[in-house]
């Protein structure tokens, strides 16, 4: 089972899966399926509808077949005759792509083939009705709601199949507005972290490259995905939050998509990949609303305000621009930066935009005249993200390595440096008011917004779960051996305590004797002295019963047998005392090995507590895995079985649902 | 246990190698990679080849230090042993050192990736480095500033270039190797070294260096001696020596150049493949350094018996020594007319009269040569044509910062110099430590030709030791040894010059002004004033400027004293030893090295003696050479090239044989172009010629390419026409009854310094039969002026 995941995420990372199905095709080659991913990876970085190198646009199939400066590129029949494949196969001189070796030979053969099998656009051609009248599918986009739900995923898998050496860097973190919901970029992956909580809660696969950027929708019902390869593609995916549920897929960019935005109302989404070119589109319909091209550099941000009205967009070279978010028409373009903008963020009200760039400054923007209202002197080097607050503050972090909490009047409230390496990233999270910060060396934290009291968040690269359970099983194994080892030392323990207590009982037995000794002889002392006392009042008495003479021998027999008797007295006491300090030190004696027994006994007790934590922990990491690989299994299974299925015409779409949970 | 590796090599009949020798001398291997190593072989006479006398026995003593792959040695563990090497009785040991593991960190950002994308290319000037970059990435020029490239790579648009959690998918890694889209197309072979150790370093996390690695003191290359025939391959081996006394095998990461490709190329591993015959010169980069060895490719089967020629002085037998070992063999000397005509343009700037060649032709002293010398070097015209030259390079120019009195005192100064033949190191002493006002010390003007420091220090270094520092401004030089750190050290020696506006605003006052410093536009730091490529002075209280004149102007400055005799050679050859002479460096080595080495000798020998040298230089064999017109032996100076006269000679000469002179703007009537003083005051002939307007020091300035618009000046323009018509030459001389045939006679005589050949005479007779004398003379006079014998020094 593992080595399936294994190779379904090597497979994955590197071919894109239509790729995997070449070999054993059994259907016709057609532009929309095969050759167009062929221009993909190879040709349309300069053959693409914004960049018409020798006025060739190989983008779409009618662009295609119209050709470029040099006339007609397929000779539809004759791929010798074509020049697109005499190029590719270095047949003519300037071979493409350029100054690079020829792209591989399997590709090269199929686009030969497909020219001679008559180029055709779609694989069924005209079994399905063109484009006109075609119903298109509409994304299942749940309605936004206006009340604040918290929403929370459904059991998704913690493990992690791509643990990596080293941790990536944080650059795409997002916050749900709704929910203690924290989603990070990771290693082909999103984890999902409750913040509440400080836990993974799962991960959502991403198929398409590195993770760029990473939105909530407003409700926090919605995630938003892009990202993709440099230099190659880039997709954005929308997952259903409460189903856990990827629900629409927009693939087929050239680079990287960096970022996305998506209407408070889920009715338009704005998309810019690594370029200057916004694409607004329509939902649930998917539709391509407007390409808006007024930006000269890169896009680095977009967001919508909240009330819908407004798009804005800001990009590499300083321009920033609001557009009306129904139509993309342009509303009003705001000068200002000299350097990169690097992100933007609306007010509450929907009544500002605020940006911030490598010049160093927030500045806040009124949407209804365009002017600047506010700027923030912010940091040395430039900001690198910064957020709004609910409190009309703003929350941003810069080159500086330092996190600032800025009053809506722009004084600096609060000040920290959260980071180890280069800050990467910042969010916020206005339900539970924590800023989250995440660094180039792959640190995520979150603060509290008004103490700045800082929390580590779990790692985005956790030890891969095979790890996890052997490590977990050596813990078992050690713990178990601990307890081995414990119950043959209590044994000892135990036979030490009761031989301590026959030790006390003799030493008791002896005292007793000593005492009753003593206590006789004291007795006997008594007697002697009444006796001497006796012999003595007869004597006093002038006219005695005996003699004088037996009664003063009977005086010294008494008198000698009293001092006889104290002075085994006296041996008496002194052995007692010593049969005493004997049993005391037996009792001291008693009380260690007592309390030594009773450690070990508690020693025992954990360790059999720590087994059965193991135990529950390992077994909690197996069914994990078991879910997991369940989970990853049923994911590509109708992920791999569309693949085998013609795609839907018009726009690139396809629907997965995993059927794991 | 396999001690002995044996390689066969083909053995051949070359028997008098009696030595082996191994490059490195000793073979420091680094704990994580190996180290390469040459066998070479020592001659009886001395001389260095390859080794091919027969088998090699390599071995390595203590297996359990270093083991032996092939060429390489690999580490095992911290220690010492040692190579041996063995072919019959020759036997051969190199002490081989291992360094600790410890002391192995990986793959080091600064020395390892920053030389990839060097060697790549990836920070080249064309590419990323840029000063605006290329397409979103820029990186500096050759790695200046590692710090900055380490912060561009790793946190510029973060996670983009670099994914350190899967390494291979490193956008970095992916461009260059040409997997995904690339402008600059595939830089990096996948699989190569290059490649896996980029790819190593991002799996280590992609770390700067903890600690930087020492400076580097020097490069080493090796073989020492570099000589090959045709389609022969060489290995080269560079080895880095740094200021803690590590030694480093580079080879890999070392860019390598050949002057000559076609006679041999370098490959990217550092094999030198031979092609043609020929001497190239191979020179290699790493980090800030460059080193360079010529190499000689000569082909033994196909060699021209070498003749040898008469040797006048030392001069000629530096040359032929260079000219024997090339296979070149040197022209005959020129004759007396060539040698009066030639002699005259370059010494005075004006042809002989018909008296003098006349005179020359008749003497019968042996000696006639040298006193002939003499004479012209004793002559004003001399001191005029001398002037020009420093002139030019000293910036002798009206306009912006100097003004019109100025220009005079200045070059009146100068030529008051070079008449009282003051000795070049005063000269550049007065010069550079010039203080007090200027119209007491006109030396001063030079620092008023360029108002920033930087400039001048540049001017300084371009002027007196023959090397562009510009590049150095900005990064780090890429063909020469130079850094930022050098140059504005250099620069500093300025730093403390103060300027005030004398009583004449037009003139300043140069004082010491105690306070100045340079800063470093990388680091931010002031930076002290330090020698090129020596110490840093104790400064104390002193003027910087004056120990920077010192230093200069002495005859232990290794630069100052080649760099002047260079300078002088180039005036007689067109072209220096190095060539320009004022682009002295690593990379651009002298022609004949041991030539250069005795002009500067003798020049020190001479004090300085600009014209004792010169004197030597002219009463070569070399110099009276006869003209070739093949590139290689003109590069080697075994004859003389074709030299087209400058715009200044060329014009003085047409007046002298019109006899109707040019009235130039603001001079005083008779002066000619050579003794303009000022720079801005040219005319149309003037500059299309190419007269140097001494905006800048560079030699190059002067331009002497042959354009059109020259060409259509000759023909079209009205200087050469209307200066027949007006000097009324023919008419005067035909006037005086002089016979048409002696006119023709005087007319070459007067351009050519010859007499017509009958072919020549001929022609002209059959033109006297068909139009009129004077008609007929006048064409003549205009061909011969047009004519290239004419316009070309020979």
């Amino acid at each position: 089972m593992r080595i399936v995941i294994r190779l379904f995420f090597s497979l994955t990372l590197s071919i894109p899966l239509f790729c995997g199905g070449m070999p054993c095709r059994c259907w016709a080659i057609s532009y929309e399926k095969d050759v167009l991913a062929i221009f993909r990876a190879e040709c349309l970085a300069c053959h693409n509808e914004d960049e018409k190198q020798g006025d060739l646009d190989l983008s779409s199939y009618e662009a295609m077949i119209a050709g470029g400066a040099s006339g007609t590129v397929i000779e539809i029949g004759d791929p010798e005759e074509s020049l697109l494949y005499r190029l590719i196969a270095h047949l003519e001189q300037p071979s493409m792509p350029p100054e690079t070796p020829m792209i591989a030979r399997e590709s090269i053969d199929l686009i030969k083939q497909w020219i001679s099998e008559g180029a055709p656009k779609d694989p069924t051609d005209e079994a399905e009705d063109g484009d006109g009248g075609s119903t298109i599918p509409v994304i299942p986009i749940p309605e936004a709601t206006r009340e604040r739900v918290v929403h929370f995923p459904p059991r998704l898998p913690r493990t992690n199949p791509l643990a990596t050496e080293n941790n990536p860097a944080i650059i795409a973190l997002a916050a749900s507005p709704t929910s203690p919901l924290l989603a990070i970029g990771g290693v082909r992956q999103v984890w999902l972290i409750r913040t509440d909580l400080n836990e993974r809660i799962g991960r959502l696969g991403y198929m398409g490259g590195d993770i760029r950027c990473l939105e909530f929708s407003a409700d926090g019902s919605l995630l938003l995905v892009g990202g993709g390869r440099p230099g190659k593609e880039g997709s954005v995916e929308i997952w259903d939050i409460a189903k856990g549920v990827k629900i629409w897929t927009k693939s087929g960019y050239l680079d990287s998509v960096r970022n996305v935005a998506i209407s408070s109302d889920h009715k338009r989404l704005a998309i810019a990949s690594t370029g200057p070119r916004v694409d607004l589109f329509e939902l649930p319909s998917g539709k391509l609303v407007k390409k808006i091209t007024d930006h000269t550099d890169w896009i680095t941000d977009l967001a919508f305000s909240d009330d819908c009205v407004l798009l804005a967009s800001s990009d590499r070279a300083g321009g920033l621009h609001l557009w009306d978010s129904w139509t993309g028409n342009l509303y009003k373009a705001l000068a200002g930066h000299k350097k990169p903008i690097v992100c933007l963020d609306w007010t509450f009200d929907s009544n500002y935009v605020s940006s911030s760039g490598q010049d160093g400054f927030i500045r806040i923007w009124s949407a209804e005249t365009g002017e600047q209202k506010q700027k923030i002197k912010a940091h040395q080097g430039g900001v690198i993200q910064h957020s709004r607050l609910k409190s009309g503050g703003w929350a941003s972090a810069g080159s500086d390595g330092i996190l600032h909490v800025w009053s809506p009047q722009g004084k600096s409230l609060q000040a920290a440096t959260p980071f180890h390496d280069t800050p990467t990233a910042i969010a916020y999270g206005p339900e539970y008011s924590q800023i989250f910060t995440g660094d180039y060396l792959g640190h995520v934290r979150s603060m509290d917004e008004a103490t700045l009291v800082t929390t580590e968040l779990p790692s985005i690269n956790p030890p891969a779960i095979d790890e996890q359970i052997s490590i977990q099983r050596k813990r078992l194994k050690q713990h178990t051996e601990q307890r081995a080892s414990l119950i043959a030392s209590i044994e000892t323990a135990k036979s030490k305590l009761a031989q301590t207590n026959l030790d006390i009982k003799n030493a008791q037995r002896e005292l007793q004797a000593f005492h009753e000794r003593t206590e006789r002889l004291a007795k006997e002392i008594l007697h002697s002295k009444r006796m001497l006392r006796r012999i003595q009042s007869n004597l006093n008495k002038e006219n005695a019963v005996a003699p004088r003479s037996s009664l003063y021998v009977q005086r010294k027999l008494q008198a000698n047998k009293q001092k006889q008797l104290i002075a085994e007295h006296a041996v008496s006491g002194e052995l007692l005392d010593q049969a005493r300090v004997k049993v005391n030190a037996y009792k001291e004696n008693l009380k260690i090995n007592e309390s030594e027994y009773s450690e070990i006994d508690n020693e025992l007790n954990r360790a059999s507590q720590m087994i059965k934590r193991s135990r529950v922990q390992l077994a909690e990491l197996l069914e994990e895995n078991a879910f997991s690989i369940r989970y990853d299994l049923a994911f590509i299974g109708p992920a791999s079985d569309a693949t085998q299925l013609p795609r839907s015409n018009g726009d690139k779409t396809t629907e997965i649902s995993p059927s794991g949970n | 246990m396999i001690p002995f590796i044996v390689y066969a090599l083909v053995a051949s009949s070359l028997n008098n190698v009696n030595e082996i020798m191994v490059y490195p001398p000793e073979i420091h291997v680094a704990a994580d990679r190996p180290a390469l190593f040459l066998i070479r072989a020592r001659g009886n006479d001395g001389r260095e080849t390859a080794w091919a006398d027969g088998s090699l026995q390599l071995s390595i003593i203590d297996q359990k230090i270093a083991k032996l792959e092939g060429r390489k040695i690999y580490p095992v563990s911290a220690g010492q042993t040692k190579l041996v090497v063995q072919s019959g009785s020759n036997r051969l040991e190199v002490p081989v050192f291992v360094d600790k593991i410890e002391q192995a960190n990986g793959v080091s950002f600064r020395s390892d990736v920053i030389p990839i994308l060097t060697k790549s290319g990836c920070n080249s000037g064309g590419c990323h480095g840029a000063a605006s970059g290329q397409d979103g990435f820029a990186l500096s020029l050759f790695g200046y500033d590692p710090h900055g490239d380490y912060m561009t790579i790793t946190r510029h648009m973060i996670a983009r270039r670099i994914n350190r959690s899967l390494p291979a998918e490193s956008l970095l890694m992916k461009k260059a190797l040409g997997a995904v889209p690339h402008t600059g197309g595939q830089k990096i072979e996948p699989g190569s070294l290059a490649h896996k150790t980029l790819e190593q370093w991002i799996r280590e996390g992609a770390r700067d260096d903890t600690d930087p690695p020492a400076k580097l003191t020097r490069l080493e290359l090796y073989p020492r001696e570099i000589t090959a025939n045709p389609k022969g391959k060489q290995r080269l081996v560079v080895i880095a020596h740094r200021a803690d006394g590590s030694k480093r095998d580079v080879t890999h990461w070392a860019e390598f150049r050949s002057t000559n490709e076609d006679t041999m190329s370098v490959n990217a591993d550092g094999i030198a493949h031979a092609h043609s015959a020929g001497e190239t010169f191979l020179t290699t980069r790493f980090d800030t350094l460059t080193n360079g060895r010529s190499a000689i490719v000569r082909d033994e089967k196909a060699s021209i018996p070498w003749v040898p020629r008469r040797q006048n002085n030392t001069v000629d037998q530096m040359v032929d020594r260079k000219l024997k070992r090339r296979g070149i063999s040197p022209s005959p000397l020129c004759d007396d007319q060539t040698f009066i005509r030639r002699l005259s343009i370059d010494l005075r700037g004006k042809l002989p009269s018909e008296d003098e060649v006349a005179e020359f032709l008749c003497m019968q002293v042996r000696d006639k040569r040298e006193k002939l010398i003499d004479s012209y070097l004793s002559s004003d015209q001399f001191v005029d044509l001398i002037t020009m030259r420093w002139s030019e390079l000293l910036k002798v120019r009206s306009g912006g910062k100097l003004s019109r009195q100025g220009v005079h005192r200045y070059s009146n100064w100068l030529r008051g110099e070079v008449e009282q033949n003051t000795p070049l190191d005063r000269l550049a002493h007065q010069l550079i430590s010039a203080s007090g006002e200027t119209a007491n010390n006109p030396a001063g003007y030079f620092f008023q030709t360029e108002k920033e420091i930087t400039k001048q220090a540049e001017n300084i270094a371009q002027i007196f030791l023959g090397m562009r520092l510009q590049c150095a401004s900005c990064h780090n030089h890429p063909f020469d040894r130079w850094t930022m750190d050098d140059y504005y050290g250099f620069a500093a020696f300025l730093a403390q010059i103060g300027k005030k506006p004398g009583e004449d605003p037009r003139e300043i006052i140069l004082f010491h002004q105690g306070t100045g410093s340079v800063t470093h536009p990388v680091s931010g730091s002031v930076v002290a004033p330090k020698f090129l490529g020596d110490v840093q002075p104790d400064l104390g209280k002193k003027d910087p400027r004056i120990l920077l004149a010192d230093w200069i102007a002495s005859e232990s400055n290794e630069y100052f004293a080649p760099h002047m005799a260079n300078t002088l050679w180039s005036w007689f050859f067109h072209r220096g030893i190095v060539d320009d002479p004022d682009d002295v460096r690593v990379s651009n080595p002298p022609a004949n090295a041991p030539l250069l080495q005795y002009l500067s000798e003798q020049l020190v020998k001479e004090s300085f003696d600009s014209r004792a040298l010169i004197r030597e230089i002219c009463a070569s064999r070399t110099y009276q050479a006869e003209v070739t017109t093949d590139q290689q032996a003109c590069e080697l100076f075994a004859g003389q090239s074709l030299r087209p006269l400058s715009a200044p000679v060329l014009h003085d000469v047409i007046v002298q044989l019109t006899e109707s002179p040019t009235r130039f703007e603001a001079t005083i009537e008779g002066t000619t172009a050579v003794q303009l003083t000022d720079g801005a005051v040219s005319n149309n002939f003037l500059t299309t010629f190419g007269r140097s307007g001494r905006n800048t020091v560079c030699t190059c300035e002067t331009k002497d390419d042959p354009t059109l618009s020259q060409a259509l000046h000759l023909v079209n323009g009205d200087t050469v026409h209307q200066k027949i018509i007006n000097g009324k030459l023919i008419e005067t001389w035909l006037n005086a009854d002089i016979d048409s045939d002696v006119v023709v006679q005087k007319l070459f005589m007067r351009c050519l310094a010859r007499q017509p050949s009958e072919e020549e005479i001929l022609a002209i007779t059959t033109q006297f039969s068909e139009r009129p004398p004077q008609q007929v003379l006048e064409d003549l006079f205009w061909s011969l002026i047009n004519s290239p014998e004419f316009l070309f020094n020979h």
